[in-house]
């Protein structure tokens, strides 16, 4: 069922998302998603028959390419981006997952 | 000015016979972006060496001729489309320190054509806006009235072209986010056909609607920059393999008998009385040179803007998901453990308009919400492309304003955001039929702002988009901003 304009589900939506609002964003998006979603109502309320799909977006013909080993980023290039890494080692360094 | 043409036939044409060099025409590029821009906020990165050290190059060549189509021409690139080497930040904090390690697919056709990269230009953050006040980086203004907008989501590229910083820029086009700044700012803007142009290193926000396109001064310019990015890219598998035609050529002037269909319907409400007008008079313009203008309906055309935004707000909230701090991009500081760092990392580098969109594609999307507003959405995207699809059998192009209204003042919309998307009111529905679509300049308002005319076309016939907005254009010139704000008119 369409969310009713005031139960837009704000904090369920942003952990999904994964985003830390403040309360005074939460308040705002609730607000502003509410405004959004009776604007978008006129589709949920429109009956409609035939597929679900959009043919327009689908290409012709879908290429394929040799299965073929070519040249790649080295892993010093695919590394110089990353906010931590170990260049020694050739790894992303991340928080700790596992205690 | 600095004796340089503004045109980049006219630019070529000087590199060619050596009435220029490609290190005069850079300079005059750089020393206009240096003068204009620290006003107009439309250019981001800017590599003067690098710039100068490929110009350099070009001149060295004993023979001109075999530089490419687009010699010598200064070019800038919207900042969501990857360059080697220079920073690409899609107007984001998330990527404020991104360099790319590979240059997209149309930048490297650009450059392959003679073309040079003179930089990046603004836009709103992730290609989502209609304003270009939705950067990390500042708002970009409108060259014709430094108070207004720019038009978005390319205003960067819109207010460098028409301020004559560059005869030529690369934008993208997701709902109209070419096709509206060009209108705003006075400039030619194309959004290709779904397909025609690879998307490789282009930063992706709706990977169904995602285009890009050129903006220019002239149609002509369109068409040959057009040429030189189009065509099959192994590297993105949504190309069409469609051959790519010598659009140039055809250019004659020549509409005699091309039938336009006019939905004078959609006309009636929400749209300024100058605009509704000048794409009047425009079609009036054009059937004297032989066209055939007839009045059309267009199915479902109320639902494009809602439709438009469930489903690229859901394509969105799945493509942003990549920006979690750990390969690239904005990390937060400190973060202990890896959902705290994937969580702060986010929420510091998307600014709010990102934030609101990507709450409203994960919602569309989530558990039982899913088939009320993405299925629908996506029923609903079927009858409206069925509907484009439908009038282009009747006639040859669908003839629309490109923006309900000219150019607005910045901060008018910035807080409401459905205000904000109905901007996109006259642009969406190409968008979601996967069809090509030309804005061009059609008249300015008593106020002297630029007014945009759309050409929407059927899938990969570009050519008759081309043919009729060159036929317009000869009648009507293309005009360009001076410094005080009043119109100046080019030759076509």
């Amino acid at each position: 069922m369409p969310a009713e304009r005031e139960d837009f589900p704000i904090a369920r939506v942003a952990t999904l998302a994964r985003l830390r609002l403040s309360p005074a964003e939460q308040a705002l998006y609730q607000a502003q998603l509410a405004q959004i979603l009776a604007f978008v109502g006129q589709v949920t309320a429109a009956s409609f028959d035939g597929p679900a799909c959009a043919r327009a977006a689908e290409p012709d013909s879908v290429i394929e390419r040799p299965d073929a080993v070519r040249p790649s980023l080295t892993a010093d290039a695919a590394l110089a981006n990353a906010p931590d890494a170990s260049g020694a080692m050739g790894l992303v360094r991340v928080p700790k997952v596992i205690g | 000015m600095d004796g340089i043409p503004e045109t980049a036939a006219a630019l070529r044409a000087a590199f060619l016979d050596g009435a220029a060099t490609a290190t005069a025409i850079c300079g005059a590029a750089l020393a206009r972006i240096a003068a204009q821009n620290p006003e107009l906020g439309a250019m981001l990165a800017v590599d003067e060496a690098a710039v100068l050290r490929r110009a350099a190059a070009l001149d060295r060549l004993e023979d001109r001729r075999l530089a490419g189509p687009l010699a010598g021409v200064p070019v800038a690139v919207k900042d969501n489309l990857c360059t080697a080497g220079l920073t690409t930040t899609a107007g984001s904090r998330a990527l404020a320190d991104f360099v790319p390690p590979y240059s997209a697919t149309a930048v490297e056709r650009l450059e392959h054509a003679g073309a040079i990269i003179v930089g990046k230009t603004n836009c709103d953050e992730f290609a989502m806006g209609s304003s270009s006040e939705h950067s990390a980086f500042g708002p970009v203004r409108n060259p014709w009235d430094h108070t207004r907008v720019p038009g978005g989501s390319s205003g960067g590229s819109a207010s460098a072209v028409a301020a004559g910083l560059v005869p030529v820029a690369l934008g993208s086009d997701t709902g109209g986010s070419v096709r509206q700044p060009a209108a705003l700012c006075g400039c030619v803007g194309v959004r290709p056909t779904y397909g025609r142009v690879s998307r490789h290193g282009l930063v992706a926000f709706a990977s169904s609607l995602d285009q890009i396109g050129p903006l220019t001064m002239t149609v002509r310019d369109a068409a040959a920059v057009l040429r030189a990015i189009a065509g099959q890219d192994a590297l993105d598998a949504t190309t069409a393999a469609a051959a790519v035609p010598d659009w140039e050529a055809g250019l004659d002037g020549d509409v005699r008998g091309c039938r336009i269909g006019f939905p004078a319907h959609l006309l009636e409400r929400g749209v300024d009385a100058e605009v509704a007008g000048a794409v009047k008079s425009a079609m009036a313009v054009l059937a004297s040179r032989g066209a055939v203008v007839r009045e059309i309906k267009l199915a479902h055309a109320d639902l494009a803007v809602p439709v438009y935004y469930l489903v690229a707000t859901a394509e969105a909230s799945s493509n942003l998901a990549r920006y979690d701090g750990v390969r690239y991009g904005h990390r937060q500081a400190g973060a202990d453990g890896l959902r705290e760092m994937y969580e702060g990392s986010r929420s510091e580098g998307f600014g709010a308009e990102v934030k609101r969109r990507i709450i409203l594609g994960t919602f569309v999307l989530s558990a039982g919400y899913y088939d009320a507003y993405y299925v629908k959405a996506q029923q609903a995207r079927a009858q409206i492309a069925a509907g484009y699809l439908s009038a282009l059998a009747e006639v040859d192009l669908i003839a629309l304003p490109t923006s309900p209204t000219a150019a607005f003042p910045l901060g008018e919309r910035v807080r409401d955001p459905v205000a904000m998307y109905l901007s996109d009111v006259f642009t969406v529905g190409a968008s979601l039929a996967g069809v090509p679509a030309l804005s061009i300049p059609c008249g300015v308002t008593d106020g002297g702002l630029p007014l945009g005319l759309q050409l929407i076309g059927r899938r990969f016939d570009e050519a008759t988009v081309f043919r009729a907005a060159d036929a317009y254009e000869r009648d009507t010139g293309f005009c360009l901003p001076t410094s005080s704000g009043a119109r100046r008119r080019g030759g076509a």
